[in-house]
């Protein structure tokens, strides 16, 4: 289930989103796009994604030493948000 | 300004961050200070030929640097910066700041050298320890150290980072509280030593309970951008490892070579690092033109009047000075509140690389050093 994300991250996002949508995207084109980031900017960026559920990670085909990222649709990461606000508030 | 007492005020349950409370002769104000060091308090002689304000600032440090030529310390500016401070109600510290080299190879013999140097020209007496001194053997020394001070003078001692890791926290526990200040010669967080030493220091520095008295910690010497951490400020880094006095390392010309100095003077400022208080870390002008669509290092320059009497690459360093100071002091604003730090620092790009990479990985190992 996603949850919030915080603003540096979300600011990633959305020129992440703008340039691929929801494709398959790796380390280095993520680099290309977050041309403002080094190497561990942008695995802490990868690492808060994927412990907020906003990503899909699999391993590459070609290479398995390799992942393949995915985000995820934006509309069902709100959906998934708004449940678990309503989760809580109703715990 | 002398240092009458320095006391814990708060400390942060999650992030063990404290904060302290210093009382002087003639104030008081909290830790989290970044000093005024060699570079600053040059910008203030400019700026005062031009009778602009020097800097709100109630630390100031000089770090000595070695003069190769004369195989000796450069003791060149030491009188008129104590002046300075002592004119403008500043807490004065000096340090005599070494290559990695003459650090590895330091004596007790230099050290206690340099200590006699400097015995009749400042009130609070550097004494720089070899990395592999033994407590005992501090506090043997210390008593002799001790007894050469005169009653308006105290000891500052100075512990590497990079010291012996079995004595490094015996002596700092024997030492906090008793000394006001004590000195860290500081790097870039890069070895398993220098983490391990900071833990203890943090693990120590937060077991002091409040209304209690502490000493303060002052790192000297560190990089002011650290670039293998996705080029955070050096005192931030520090500041979240019981860093209370923050003074950077000075450069020294005549320990540069001379391509370097020609690539220095040649500098353009789209190669100047610039604080960005929004990303909390350092950037240059064509990542910002590419994030922000606007050269934020340009624009600050722009804003200064020349009537401030800096040029453009002081001005940057100025403006950094400022923002990193105004970044220390929203943690002191949040440990205050009690709100949640580590979620705070989450939301800075800068501070969260930091966290991840550095300070959560070590936070449930400085449980572990509750023996401490």
């Amino acid at each position: 289930m996603a949850n919030a994300i915080p603003k540096w991250v979300q600011e990633r996002v959305s020129k992440l989103w703008k340039k691929y949508d929801s494709k398959e995207m790796t380390f280095e084109m993520i680099q290309n796009v977050l041309t403002m980031d080094d190497r561990n900017t942008i695995s802490v960026f990868l690492n808060e994604l994927r412990s907020a559920d906003w990503i899909e990670v699999k391993q590459s085909k070609e290479d398995a030493r390799k992942r393949i990222y995915i985000l995820k649709q934006p509309n069902d990461i709100m959906l998934e948000i708004n449940s678990n606000d309503n989760r809580r508030s109703k715990s | 300004m002398t240092i009458e007492e320095v006391k814990v005020e708060a400390v942060d349950e999650n992030s063990r961050f404290v904060l302290k409370k210093i009382k002087t002769d003639v104030g008081e104000f909290y830790n989290r200070r970044v000093a005024i060091s060699n570079f600053m308090f040059n910008c203030e002689q400019d700026k005062m030929l031009y009778n602009r304000p020097i800097f709100n600032a109630p630390v100031q440090t000089h770090h000595i640097n070695w003069d190769f030529l004369s195989n000796g310390w450069d003791y060149n500016g030491l009188t008129t910066a104590k002046e300075h401070a002592e004119k403008n109600n500043r807490v004065f510290l000096i340090y005599h700041q070494r290559s990695d080299k003459q650090m590895n190879e330091l004596k007790l013999k230099d050290s206690v050298r340099d200590f006699n140097d400097v015995l009749d020209s400042v009130n609070d007496v550097p004494f720089q320890l070899p990395l592999e001194m033994s407590l005992d053997k501090w506090k043997e020394v210390k008593g002799k150290l001790m007894s050469c001070l005169k009653p308006n003078q105290n000891l500052v001692p100075i512990i590497s980072s990079r010291h012996n890791t079995a004595s490094f926290p015996l002596i700092v526990k024997e030492e906090i509280g008793k000394s006001k200040v004590i000195g860290i010669n500081s790097y870039e967080i890069s070895t398993p030593v220098e983490i391990t030493n900071l833990s203890f220091l943090t693990a120590i520095n937060s077991k002091i309970k409040i209304n209690q008295e502490t000493s303060l910690f002052i790192n000297f010497g560190y990089s002011r951008i650290i670039r293998r951490l996705s080029s955070i400020a050096g005192s931030f880094a520090f500041s979240c490892f019981a860093g209370d006095i923050l003074s950077e390392r000075a450069y020294n010309p005549k320990t540069m070579s001379r391509d370097v100095i020609k690539h220095m003077m040649n500098r353009k400022p789209t190669e100047y690092s610039y604080y960005d208080e929004i990303e909390k870390k350092f950037n240059k002008s064509l990542p910002q033109m590419e994030w922000y669509g606007a050269d934020l290092t340009k624009e600050t320059m722009g804003k200064v009047s020349v009537a401030e009497g800096l040029n453009g690459y002081q001005v940057i360093k100025c403006v950094s000075h400022f923002l990193q100071q105004r970044d220390l002091d929203l943690i002191n604003s949040l440990i205050i509140s009690k709100s949640n730090l580590f979620e705070t620092m989450k939301n800075y790009t800068g501070w969260n690389v930091f966290l991840n990479m550095v300070m959560l990985p070590l936070s449930s190992n400085q449980r572990n050093l509750s023996e401490f």
